[in-house]
């Protein structure tokens, strides 16, 4: 009863908890992927396509920009020919996915409990804990599938509910900085007549 | 609630002692507070869950998930007490049978961040004594 090789019950309501931000570095890396090839120009150091062998790249490059012209009037009446060159990741929807929420449940099989009585501590200035207190250690296993010649451990469902602590500024940073990206050139201007003929 | 599973109840209630089914006999207020102390312990644990450093370097921290409820439910019998006092003998749905003494054991908790984990709810419910009973188990 006072031995087992089982995880306790907080290592098993952290396992969730740990898949989550495992899930998440996958997705930002699949995101900088996503960015790397889409919105960058190709890659001239081997470490900045490194985000496909699950990885950071140390450096994203340069912007990869288009750019259209057009031609726009001046105060004098005369028509100028604009270039305007536009980082391509502010063109398009990026897929950001964090995750918000989530539930799990499952059922555990609480397979011993280790107890131990405490003695009398002092836990903060002027807050001490009595004697006697009795601390208890739970572990347990996921439940047995077929019906074993032992008896059967008591089982325990447990609902799990958890939120995001934080939220991540570092694609809203890049994003911020690729929508102040852009780059109007301006050509040599031209009389009225002459563009009215194009 | 919380400030009922301390103190007296437990000094009132024993250690785990030889159970009669099979079960894994603790008084109640040790358990609530051990499930209270393990939610605390999961939600620190989760702090230092890997992220990678290369995101880290770019400026993406690592995102921080807690549990926010808890709620833990399971068969038991009272051996001996009432309310906080009680001692419990956890045992398997079967080993249970359909005694007066057989209860559903519901933890509820909720974790604040200022506060850390607190009991939003400990019931014993009854289930098993009747097809009333049998529906509220179910539920």
């Amino acid at each position: 009863m006072n031995e087992s090789s089982d995880p306790l019950l907080h290592q098993v309501l952290a396992a969730p908890l740990a898949a989550l931000v495992r899930a998440e570095a996958m997705s930002a890396l699949a995101l900088l992927d996503f960015v790397t090839s889409v919105g960058m120009q190709p890659a001239a150091t081997p470490g900045a396509a490194a985000a496909t062998e699950g990885t950071a790249p140390s450096s994203l490059g340069a912007l990869r920009m288009v750019s259209f012209s057009y031609q726009r009037q001046q105060a004098d009446g005369t028509l100028r020919q604009q270039t305007m060159q536009v980082p391509v990741l502010a063109l398009i929807q990026l897929p950001v996915l964090n995750i918000k929420d989530s539930s799990f449940s499952f059922n555990l099989a609480l397979t011993a409990i280790r107890a131990s009585t405490k003695k009398a501590k002092t836990v903060a200035p002027g807050l001490k804990r009595p004697a006697g207190l009795t601390e208890i250690d739970l572990h347990v296993a996921l439940p047995p599938t077929a019906p074993a010649s032992t008896p059967a451990p008591p089982v325990m469902s447990v609902q799990l509910n958890s939120v995001r602590g934080d939220f991540p500024n570092g694609i809203i940073n890049l994003l911020q900085l690729v929508n102040t990206a852009l780059v109007v050139e301006e050509g040599a201007p031209r009389p009225p007549e002459q563009a009215d003929g194009d | 609630m919380s400030a009922s599973f301390g103190g007296a109840a437990d000094k009132a209630a024993d250690l785990p002692k030889p159970a009669t089914r099979g079960g894994l006999v603790v008084p109640l207020a040790a358990l609530v507070r051990g499930v209270q102390r393990d939610l605390g312990r999961a939600n620190a644990a989760s702090q230092a869950a890997a992220w990678p450093a290369g995101l880290a370097a770019i400026g993406w921290p690592a995102p921080s998930f807690r549990i926010g409820m808890l709620e833990l439910s399971l068969p038991c019998l009272v051996r001996k007490g009432r309310g906080a006092q009680s001692v419990l003998e956890l045992v398997s749905d079967a080993a249970a049978g359909r005694t007066r003494r057989r209860r559903r054991l519901v933890v509820s908790l909720a974790w604040s961040v200022a506060g850390g984990a607190w009991l939003r709810a400990v019931r014993l419910d009854p289930v098993g004594t009747g097809p009333g009973r049998a529906r509220e188990e179910e539920r």
